[in-house]
């Protein structure tokens, strides 16, 4: 019997289930981060914009499809909403009602107390926060993508090709 | 300045960022940010967790975001992350903001201390990029967020006894 080498379908097997696997992890993470979103920012947290939460960043929490590269496999959650980086990371926010104009006027008079500082971090806790599930996840749906559990699954046949199935 | 507690670890990462000295006799952090007349900011505003409210010019923000306690010597490594955000208003105090967070980049990039039952070594910087605000945000803010990833084993966890 001539030898035939597997190695090409169970590299793509595997690359197949690790796509899985960090779509998984990145539904937990997108979850936690939509659960986080329900309330919006706060009020003119968009601007201009009305004064109840919009739903608008919520919406826009996607990912990326699984990449492979020199250091391993990624996928990326996120928004292309970009208050959201705002809100994270913290800033200053001017009163709703000032200008642009008046908010030079006022920077340069050194009104400094007109601003607020804002800050309300949601993404960075929600992965930090769920890190154990993101990897339980993920093993999950790796291993039922290699065809893990239940009969004839991965590990359900015995190692040698001539023992009786 | 020691493990003996957490604030000592805190203490530890803010002394180190605040202290170096650049190669070719750069400034200090320390120097760049300038101090208050009271408070953490008297050796530094470089302030943990909070700035005070009134703040101008140039001033940075450390936090810790993330401290899990990770391998296999019975709970005493903690792989932790800090953030270290450095601030400057007005805008045109952009390129002094870069260079703050240059110096706390190579602050952390070969600096470990070493104490009797305690260990705190600083990881290589992972993340670094400029927050580029717009309205809402006051555009006349620069932002220049660092992470500072570190392995701590403090003293006040080695020195417990079952």
């Amino acid at each position: 019997m001539a030898y035939q080498s597997n190695l090409p379908q169970i590299t793509q097997r595997m690359r197949q289930a690790t796509s899985a696997g960090l779509l998984a992890a990145a539904a937990v993470v997108e979850t936690k981060v939509k659960d986080g979103l329900r309330g919006g920012y706060g009020k003119r947290a968009e601007w201009p914009g009305p004064k109840s939460p919009t739903g608008n960043v919520m919406a826009s929490v996607n990912h990326s499809e699984p990449e492979f590269g020199a250091e391993g496999a990624f996928i990326l959650v996120g928004t292309d909403v970009m208050y959201a980086l705002y809100w994270e990371l913290g800033f200053w926010k001017w009163p709703a009602y000032f200008s642009e104009k008046l908010q030079r006027w006022v920077s340069v008079k050194g009104f400094r107390n007109q601003r607020e500082w804002k800050r309300k971090e949601i993404w960075v806790p929600a992965f930090y926060g769920s890190r154990v599930e993101m990897m339980a996840a993920y093993d999950r749906a790796y291993k039922a993508a290699l065809g893990g559990g239940g009969a004839g699954g991965f590990g359900s046949r015995a190692a040698s090709p001539r023992s009786p199935r | 300045m020691s493990t003996a507690s957490w604030t000592g670890v805190l203490q530890i990462a803010r002394s180190r960022l605040l202290t170096f000295t650049p190669p070719n006799a750069g400034a200090t952090l320390a120097t760049r940010l300038g101090s208050t007349s009271t408070g953490s900011g008297s050796d530094g505003k470089l302030f943990l967790d909070q700035a005070p409210d009134n703040i101008e010019g140039l001033w940075a923000i450390l936090r810790m975001i993330d401290a899990p306690v990770q391998g296999f010597d019975g709970g005493n490594l903690i792989r932790g992350q800090f953030e270290l955000i450095c601030y400057g208003r007005p805008r045109r105090m952009a390129a002094q903001v870069r260079a703050c967070a240059d110096v706390a980049q190579q602050a952390w990039k070969y600096y470990s201390y070493i104490e009797t039952n305690g260990v705190f070594i600083a990881d290589h910087v992972t993340s670094r990029f400029t927050v580029p605000y717009a309205e809402p945000a006051d555009r006349e803010l620069v932002a220049e967020r660092v992470l500072l990833p570190f392995r701590v084993v403090p003293s006040y966890l080695l020195t417990v006894s079952s």
